[in-house]
């Protein structure tokens, strides 16, 4: 028999460990690098389990971590003197001059158009559209209005589009073709 | 089939219809479908070995701090 502070020990280890992949690629999403994320995640595992205490058991772990992440990121950024909000993308487009070499190129583009977001929208835009989040999961963890966040990602999703020159009829990448052969499957 | 198409067609709007389309690309499709290949692509790549240790060593630290102040208790085999 094991006794009770033993198994809520164990089950809010397991349960970290389960968050963690989803959890480190909010980071990355967020810090657009994965020397930057994984500091992150660093640090937010050691908060995390610092203040323990204040999760109730059966509640949402990854909403509660995810939280706390997206706060010591916040705060991280405001401790470096940078702009917390970067509306123009300004800032974010300059960093994101050296794309890290992952996954295929349509990804490494997608990868530089999330980065020009602004923070907000990015943030947004992956809770709702990545992570798995409802929109009043994801404005309690922004700290927003559910209005917000809907505002939020409908702005992510056009500038994405804009930024990745995606458009319903004609997209000239290597899908172009198939693309015109499916859409004439469907109107014969 | 056609019944069960039917009803997930009559469930959802129009542009949920369209989005469920295979290969029929809406730019709404398209940058869900890139967005979440991107953030599965990150999810998939192998936990740094730092992250468990950490935990490991947060784990065994307050093990050893929670029998200096209660204690040893009796430990239980498993």
């Amino acid at each position: 028999m094991t006794d009770a502070p033993q198994s809520v020990e164990f089950s809010f280890k397991r349960e970290m460990l389960a968050t963690l992949p989803s959890l480190r690629a909010f980071g990355v999403s967020l810090c657009g690098n994965r020397s930057n994320a994984d500091d992150l995640v660093q640090d937010t595992l050691m908060k995390a389990w610092a203040k323990k205490e204040s999760f109730t058991p059966g509640t949402n772990m990854k909403a509660w971590l995810f939280t706390i992440l997206r706060n010591e990121f916040y705060s991280q950024m405001r401790k470096r003197g940078r702009e917390v909000q970067d509306v123009d993308g300004v800032f974010s487009g300059q960093l994101a001059t050296h794309p890290e070499q992952y996954g295929s190129m349509d990804m490494q583009d997608f990868k530089v158009a999330l980065d020009k977001l602004p923070s907000d929208q990015r943030e947004a835009i992956v809770l709702v559209g990545a992570s798995g989040f409802s929109y009043e999961e994801a404005a309690e963890i922004s700290g927003c209005a559910v209005g917000t966040i809907k505002s939020r990602v409908s702005r992510a999703r056009v500038a994405l589009q804009e930024l990745l020159e995606v458009s319903g009829h004609s997209d000239y990448g290597p899908d172009a073709s198939s693309a015109v052969a499916t859409s004439k499957a469907f109107t014969a | 089939m056609i019944t069960i198409r039917r009803q997930t067609f009559a469930m959802t709007g129009f542009n949920e219809q369209v989005a469920l389309m295979p290969n029929r690309k809406t730019p709404e499709a398209e940058i869900s479908r890139r967005l979440k290949s991107f953030y599965e692509s990150v999810q998939e790549e192998q936990i740094p070995d730092k992250f468990l240790d950490l935990l490991e060593q947060l784990d065994a630290a307050e093990e050893a701090s929670s029998r200096k102040s209660q204690g040893v208790r009796e430990n239980n085999h498993d």
